[in-house]
């Protein structure tokens, strides 16, 4: 037979064969085209024999060539009910026999997962905002934003009277429309008894726009007449003692407000409003009564902006198109800025961005920061992301203890497949276990948020209650189950492709190969933990300048008394109250009391169209007002640059004749002064009439640093329905409120007597950020938390592996510190690799919060530095504590262990 | 076990193998054919219906006689089964039968 390089069989199909054939079955095919291939030499031609052989191997590209060789032996289903229990077995029998490793994983996980919970209620709550509305994505509320020479001078929600029934004339697009009026706490009276409630003045298309069901009356009509009121029935039960039964029975009932003199009709009993509604009344009262008290402008004026409006459009609506159509609107309405003296500009806001997304100025629902709100599921995801790396980095560190056993159940017949399960169903038990820790502790701390943070959270909210309704479980379970599978993933994947030879024969060392997974994991944990310390420290800086930040005024032992809201304003009025003032100053422990009829903390009521006179510029400007008596500058300590205080002359009981005002120092340089001297003395127009600026006051914050300080107009007016701020110069307060109650009592009789501390009151105004602040800063501990019990984790198994190692290093004279530093420098340096990435991290999301408040602290280099010190300290800390104890231990133990 | 169903290519190979009784393996069953059809067969065919014949248990094989023809190669060498047997004898009666049944032209 020939055999020479000629007529051997070509090369590249065999090549080919043997890429795509299964190995089992090459040699029998070579050898039947070899076999063939010479025969067909032999008969002839060389080239059809080569072409033969070629087509005959590509004819082989079959479904039968790809198939696998069939085992010899028997393959058992993956699963099986006894392995399955074998598993579990020895999964608790590992855990049982790791305990402090155990501890540590299922301590993680369990914090991880009860801190994600809690938040997650928080969001899912603050998300789910006037969602029970039936049309509630078709809802929007009409926002006004006001220009005064360019300048944006209001950025309300409030706005004119006539301009939603207006709208719903001229635009089709709009099905129905309701305006709100006169928000506020009312008093109301039944038999001599005085409820507070919260409420407004609505129009009959209240119930219909909104979803807010009646229990007893009819929805269309309870709202119309004058002086109609529904109540809400826990209102019901507390004014009426009515069980629910008795509510159809209050339709007719009257009922005192305020000073009204004529009572009102109850129309109906409504179900409470619910919690996650940014409107929040106990009564609603019929918009035709304020027809009646106020006067027919608040029908359809385009004067006065007091009214705050919510459409709902027509479904399928356009709202990009129908807001197009606004500036015209305007224009036909207010005729460019002949009507009010200003540019007004429209807007409709969703619903759904009422409560979280809102920046508005006479804000009348309950407003929380989107920011906020975003934040915490940041933190949420962070926190059960870095426990599951946890769990990640834990198991595969700990893959040498268990490389044995792998090794034995290979040769016992495991598959890889059967060994991934084996590991993946550890994982799922210990999550599983963690899960039921969770829930049972997230009940237990439920109380405990709920209070803090002031809101009724529960898991209801997770379960179709919240955001999202049904569609939230499903996302959870998903995201558990996947981050169940996911940590579970890579340790399973590690541990079963040991080789079962190298580990039984003991070559096997040290698990080298995952060493960068591990790493960059921590990493990642440590990049988050230090951004979330980061911001945390920055958070707590601005609420510390906020409440030491000089205000420009003094609050401390200010006891403020609301006016008496149910006395009729008469011509003694002014006599009445600066006899009040009079009697209260005899009481020792008062240094001075003053009336005013706006304390610090409220948006104070702008006017518009303040002229300087004598000036040539014709156009106005817009001052915040606020009617004070001659004390008030002296109860708050408030500086008077120039000019002089208000007198008691300068006040009188008919409005029209008082002529003398004082300014701020904002105000006095906005009219165009170069500062205080030169205003005081000198003379504004406003309502058609001239104004003396008597003196000018230095600037102070009227409302929280979030907000900018405002020009401000001072007028010595008064009012019943103002405050008492009662400047006290004791510690014994207690006893000052008694007796000013009894003051209070005999000269304004069948009036609630209400009080607050300034200082108290004005603080609230950093209540939400406080609880941001305190709630973040918890949530953020604990992040920090479970990534240190993960780095002392990793590092007690990484020094448990290097013992022989550390024996030999001293005996061979190695020094504790030396040993601590080699030890510890592995982890330091993955801490400064992720302040690194944390920073600019933190740097970036900070800003973003800071950007809510008009005054600020800077951002310094020297915060991110502390912060990076303090996230080396921990992990220092954590693994040094170990490292000390491996090298301090007596080398002769250690050697002789094995 | 899939239908016995033959097609007809996998029946002419299941006669290749009776015929080379006991010494049929791809490269012989491929000359077989060629030689009793006249045409000219690809291996990767002829091992396609060796594998689906086996599957059906028509077939049974084993590995064996290596020879230097083949470089030293094992073959696998193919038997019909019992089963392969009666699917023969059952065609074989069909068409034996078919045939009968046509009229003779007088």
């Amino acid at each position: 037979m020939k055999n020479n390089r000629d007529t051997a069989p070509p090369k590249w199909p065999n090549r080919l064969l043997r890429i795509f054939c299964s190995a089992h079955l090459v040699e029998e095919l070579e050898g039947d085209l070899e076999e063939l291939y010479y025969q067909r030499v032999r008969s002839g031609n060389v080239g059809n024999a080569r072409f033969r052989y070629a087509v005959d191997v590509l004819s082989m590209i079959r479904p039968f060539a790809f198939k696998k060789e069939k085992s010899r032996y028997p393959q058992p289903s993956f699963l099986q009910t006894f392995m399955i229990r074998n598993y579990f077995k020895i999964a608790l029998r590992n855990m049982w026999k790791n305990k402090a490793f155990s501890f540590v994983n299922l301590t993680g996980l369990v914090v991880g997962i009860t801190a994600c919970l809690l938040i997650l209620q928080y969001v899912s709550f603050e998300l789910s905002f006037d969602q029970f509305h039936k049309d509630s994505d078709r809802i929007y509320r009409i926002t006004n934003d006001r220009f005064q020479q360019g300048k944006l001078i209001q950025h309300g929600t409030i706005t004119y009277p006539g301009v939603a029934p207006s709208m719903m004339k001229d635009f089709n697009e709009i099905e129905s429309y309701t305006t709100i009026g006169n928000p506020g706490t009312f008093s109301l009276q039944k038999d001599n008894q005085i409820f507070e409630e919260k409420g407004a003045y609505v129009n009959d298309r209240f119930l219909s726009v909104f979803t807010f069901p009646l229990i007893t009356g009819n929805p269309k009509t309870v709202l119309k007449a004058p002086r109609s009121i529904v109540i809400s029935e826990s209102n019901a039960k507390r004014i009426f003692l009515a069980t629910p039964d008795d509510y159809a029975g209050l339709i007719g009932k009257s009922i005192r407000i305020d000073q009204d003199t004529e009572p009102y009709q109850i129309t109906g009993v409504m179900k409470d409003f619910p919690a996650a509604s940014h409107l929040q009344y106990g009564v609603l009262m019929s918009y035709e009564t304020l027809a009646k008290t106020w006067g027919e402008w608040v029908r359809a004026g385009f004067e006065s902006s007091d009214m705050w409006h919510y459409v709902k459009l027509k479904p399928g609506a356009d709202v990009a198109k129908l807001e197009k159509k606004f500036p015209a609107f305007s224009r036909r309405y207010f005729k460019g800025d002949k009507v009010t003296g200003s540019e007004e500009q429209f807007f409709l806001q969703p619903l759904k961005k009422a409560h979280l997304f809102s920046d508005y100025e006479y804000e009348i629902g309950k407003v929380n920061s989107g920011k906020a709100v975003w934040t915490m599921l940041i933190i949420a995801a962070f926190i059960l992301l870095i426990a599951w790396i946890n769990y990640i980095n834990l198991s595969t560190a700990r893959s040498l203890e268990r490389a044995k056993e792998v090794g034995v159940r290979k040769v016992a017949g495991a598959t890889s497949g059967q060994l991934i399960w084996q590991f993946l169903s550890e994982s799922l038990l210990l999550n599983l276990l963690a899960f039921i820790l969770a829930i049972a502790l997230t009940v237990a701390l439920q109380p405990i948020l709920n209070q803090l943070i002031e809101r009724p959270l529960s898991l209801s909210l997770l379960t179709g209650d919240g955001f999202g309704g049904i569609y939230m479980p499903l996302v959870l379970a998903g995201i558990f189950t996947l981050g169940i599978l996911l940590s579970g993933f890579y340790p399973a994947f590690a541990l079963s492709a040991f080789k079962a030879i190298q580990v039984l024969k003991g070559s096997f060392k040290r698990s080298t190969k995952g060493i960068w997974v591990r790493q960059s994991l921590v990493v990642f944990q440590y990049t988050a933990s230090i951004a979330l310390i980061i911001g945390t420290f920055i958070v707590f800086k601005q609420l510390k300048f906020m409440r030491e930040e000089n205000l420009g005024f003094n609050m401390d032992r200010v006891l403020v008394i609301r006016g008496p809201e149910l006395t009729r304003w008469d011509s003694t009025a002014i006599d009445r109250i600066n006899a009040f003032k009079t009697e209260l100053e005899r009481i020792p422990s008062v240094k001075v009391a003053s009336a005013s009829a706006n304390v610090f903390g409220n948006r104070l009521s702008r006017s518009f169209n303040f002229k300087r006179i004598g000036s040539n510029d014709s156009k106005g400007v817009t001052f915040s007002r606020m009617p004070v008596d001659p004390a008030f500058f002296e109860t708050y300590q408030i500086k008077m640059l120039a000019g002089r205080n208000f007198r008691p002359t300068d006040s009188n009981a008919d409005g029209n004749k008082v002529t003398n005002a004082i300014l701020n120092l904002s105000a006095a340089k906005l009219l165009g002064f170069k500062g205080a001297e030169q205003a005081a003395g000198q003379k504004f127009e406003f309502n058609g009439k001239e104004w003396n600026i008597v003196g000018v006051v230095s600037d102070f914050h009227q409302q929280s640093l979030k907000h900018a300080i405002e020009p401000i107009v001072f007028a010595p007016f008064y009012t019943l329905s103002g405050f008492f701020s009662i400047k006290i110069n004791t510690a014994d307060i207690g006893n000052s409120v008694d007796l000013v109650k009894q003051k209070y009592d005999e000269l304004f009789p069948g009036n609630n007597f209400n009080y607050f501390f300034m200082d108290e009151k004005f603080n609230e105004q950093y209540k939400d950020d406080r609880i941001f602040g305190q709630i973040s800063s918890f949530f953020s501990l604990l992040a920090v938390m479970i990534a240190s019990l993960g780095i002392f984790g990793l590092s007690s198994y990484t020094i448990a592996q290097r013992t022989k190692e550390i024996g030999v290093r001293k005996v061979l004279g190695a020094t504790v510190g030396s040993i601590v530093k080699l030890l510890s420098q592995d982890f330091l340096k993955l801490v400064l690799i992720s302040i690194v990435i944390g920073s600019p991290i933190a740097w970036y999301g900070v800003k973003q919060w800071l950007n809510d408040f008009a005054y600020k602290i800077d951002i310094e280099w020297w915060m991110f530095v502390v912060a990076g010190l303090l996230a080396i300290t921990i992990a220092f800390a954590t693994v040094s504590s170990q490292a000390i104890r491996a090298a301090v231990m007596n080398p002769a133990k250690s050697l002789k262990s094995e | 076990m899939k239908g016995t169903y033959l097609g007809e290519f996998e029946e002419i190979v299941l006669l290749a193998v009776a015929i080379l009784a006991g010494d049929a393996y791809g490269a012989a069953i491929t000359n077989e054919i060629e030689q009793q059809m006249g045409r000219s067969v690809n291996l990767g065919a002829v091992h396609a219906s060796l594998h689906r014949l086996e599957e059906k248990g028509l077939l049974s094989s084993r590995m064996g006689g290596a020879t230097a023809e083949r470089g030293g190669r094992s073959k696998r060498l193919f038997t019909v089964t019992m089963a392969g047997t009666r699917a023969l004898d059952t065609i074989r009666e069909i068409r034996n039968r078919m045939w009968d049944n046509i009229p003779k032209p007088a």
